[in-house]
């Protein structure tokens, strides 16, 4: 596939309400159970050739004794409810994923790590491996800006896992575009990669950085559109400029 | 009047370390995704339609605005080997609404409404509304409230749809459970008679009593072909010791 959306994340303040509220509106299915440390995610598969929503929010309020730049920021960007706070693209193979660490000057986080507290992990005890780019103390998403994933198992992506029946389910058919804040020179600069709109199916609309809609086909269904403030209107991406 | 224990609530910082660590610690399996307003719970069907609920708050901001001190996050914030672990609840079960109202009469009260909005109920991701009534209720605004620590009783219509009888996420190793055989509670024998009515159902035949501290202390579950299992967490009231200061009775 090469250089691909793989997912976005959707910030939520409560994921159980978000996710059957969004099931309710398209009639996209989601499983529950996926977690890593004190956040939890419900995944909406978005078709072939393997994308999804995480709706990610957190499910242990004692982590807030702990505060830090990070919560914080996920604190303020769910106040109003839900936001698009993560645009994350994949690659097929590990030196594709470190051409994009060397592009960046930064490193990989390694799929192998062994602490399982690193990994998402899964209701069955699946642990996800799960390699991406850049690493470093701050998320980009916090920029409103894309990272990039390498999943070595793809058997088990997100993706691909069965979800809960519910009312007026229907079939997504894959993603058939993204609507993303800023320019394509912005964020072709940034991935290194030129008229990137050419590679992945973008729409930009000038505004703040991050993912503000996405459309999913479905079968015998129309297009479904997805919209949901990109996090960067709740916080702006020049708080986290220095 | 036959009572039974249906289940138990178990507190937890995060419901699905806390389901994950109970798995590993008995090979009983969970499910996932019921919610209720800010509250979501991982579910470990016990057998004889008995059952764990994981529980936990899923809503930074509601528990932000939520009314402090808070009695369960007190306790759940406290440390001990279980990653803070409390047992916050047990829940009595009846056969019938008119068991129920008996229930809520004798204790000066009477049983909660069949509210008509889902989100007063428990929630499935397949859109499923789980439908109870629970007694003791006492209207909002009465000077009455349940003593802190004594269980409350349920009624549910609809056993197909039942909690316990749900299937459980598969993995490796899993037991088959075949019910509560025992479980071990705080106070006196005296003191559960009296709030119960009796010493004859089958709730208070399969309760031990420690002396301590009111609430689930441990669970004894069997399970085919196996050894007993024995879940022991501390109840909130262990960890709570001074009450005083909280207002609700959780």
């Amino acid at each position: 596939m090469g250089l691909h959306i793989d997912h976005l994340s959707l910030a939520s303040p409560n994921i159980f309400k978000s996710a059957d509220a969004l099931c309710k509106e398209t009639g996209l299915g989601y499983w529950t159970g996926e977690w890593i440390r004190d956040t939890a995610v419900h995944i909406v598969p978005l078709g072939p050739p393997g994308n999804f929503i995480e709706i990610s929010g957190f499910i242990d309020v004692h982590t807030l004794k702990n505060m830090d730049e990070h919560k914080q920021w996920i604190l303020d960007i769910t106040e109003t409810g839900d936001h698009f706070n993560g645009f994350c693209l994949g690659v097929d193979s590990m030196e594709e994923l470190e051409q994009f660490a060397k592009h960046w000057n930064t490193t990989v986080n390694p799929f192998n790590n062994p602490d399982p507290a690193a990994h998402f992990q899964r209701a069955n005890g699946y642990i996800l491996p799960m390699a991406s780019t850049p690493s470093g103390k701050r998320s980009v998403w916090m920029k409103g800006l894309p990272n990039v994933y390498f999943y070595p198992d793809r058997t088990h992506h997100s993706s691909g896992q069965p979800t809960h029946p519910c009312e007026g389910m229907v079939r997504p058919t894959g993603i058939k575009w993204v609507e993303v804040g800023g320019t394509e020179e912005e964020l072709s600069t940034w991935l290194g990669v030129p008229n990137v709109g050419s590679v992945l199916p973008l729409k930009f609309n000038g505004k703040s950085l991050g993912v503000w809609a996405v459309c999913v086909g479905a079968e015998e269904h129309e297009d479904i559109v997805i919209r949901r403030p990109a996090a960067s209107e709740a916080v702006p991406v020049s708080k986290f400029a220095d | 009047m036959n009572i039974k224990i249906n289940h138990f609530a178990l507190g937890a910082r995060n419901i699905y370390e806390s389901a994950a660590r109970l798995r590993k610690e008995t090979n009983l399996g969970f499910w996932t995704g019921e919610w209720v307003q800010t509250t979501a719970c991982h579910m470990v069907p016990l057998g004889n339609d008995q059952f764990i609920e994981v529980e936990g708050t899923i809503d930074a901001h509601a528990f932000l605005k939520m009314p402090k001190p808070n009695y369960t996050y007190d306790a759940l914030d406290t440390d001990n080997e279980y990653n803070g672990d409390h047992f916050t609840g047990l829940m009595l079960g009846v056969d019938t609404l008119e068991d129920l109202e008996e229930i809520g009469k004798r204790m000066g009260g009477g049983v909660t409404p069949n509210w008509p909005e889902p989100e007063r109920h428990f929630q499935r991701p397949d859109g499923y509304v789980l439908r109870y009534q629970s007694a003791p209720y006492f209207e909002p605004g009465s000077s009455k409230s349940r003593p802190r620590g004594m269980p409350n009783f349920y009624y549910y219509p609809d056993v197909p749809g039942r909690t316990s009888n749900q299937p459980v996420v598969s993995t490796s190793h899993l037991v088959v459970p075949t019910g509560v055989k025992w479980i071990e509670y705080g106070g006196t024998a005296q003191q559960m008679a009296d709030w119960l009515g009796g010493t004859d159902s089958e709730a208070y035949k399969a309760m031990k009593f420690n002396g301590k501290a009111l609430g689930t202390w441990a669970i004894c579950v069997g399970v085919e072909g196996g050894d007993d299992i024995i879940i022991r967490r501390p109840p909130s009231a262990a960890s709570i010791t001074d009450d005083s200061k909280y207002k609700s009775a959780f």
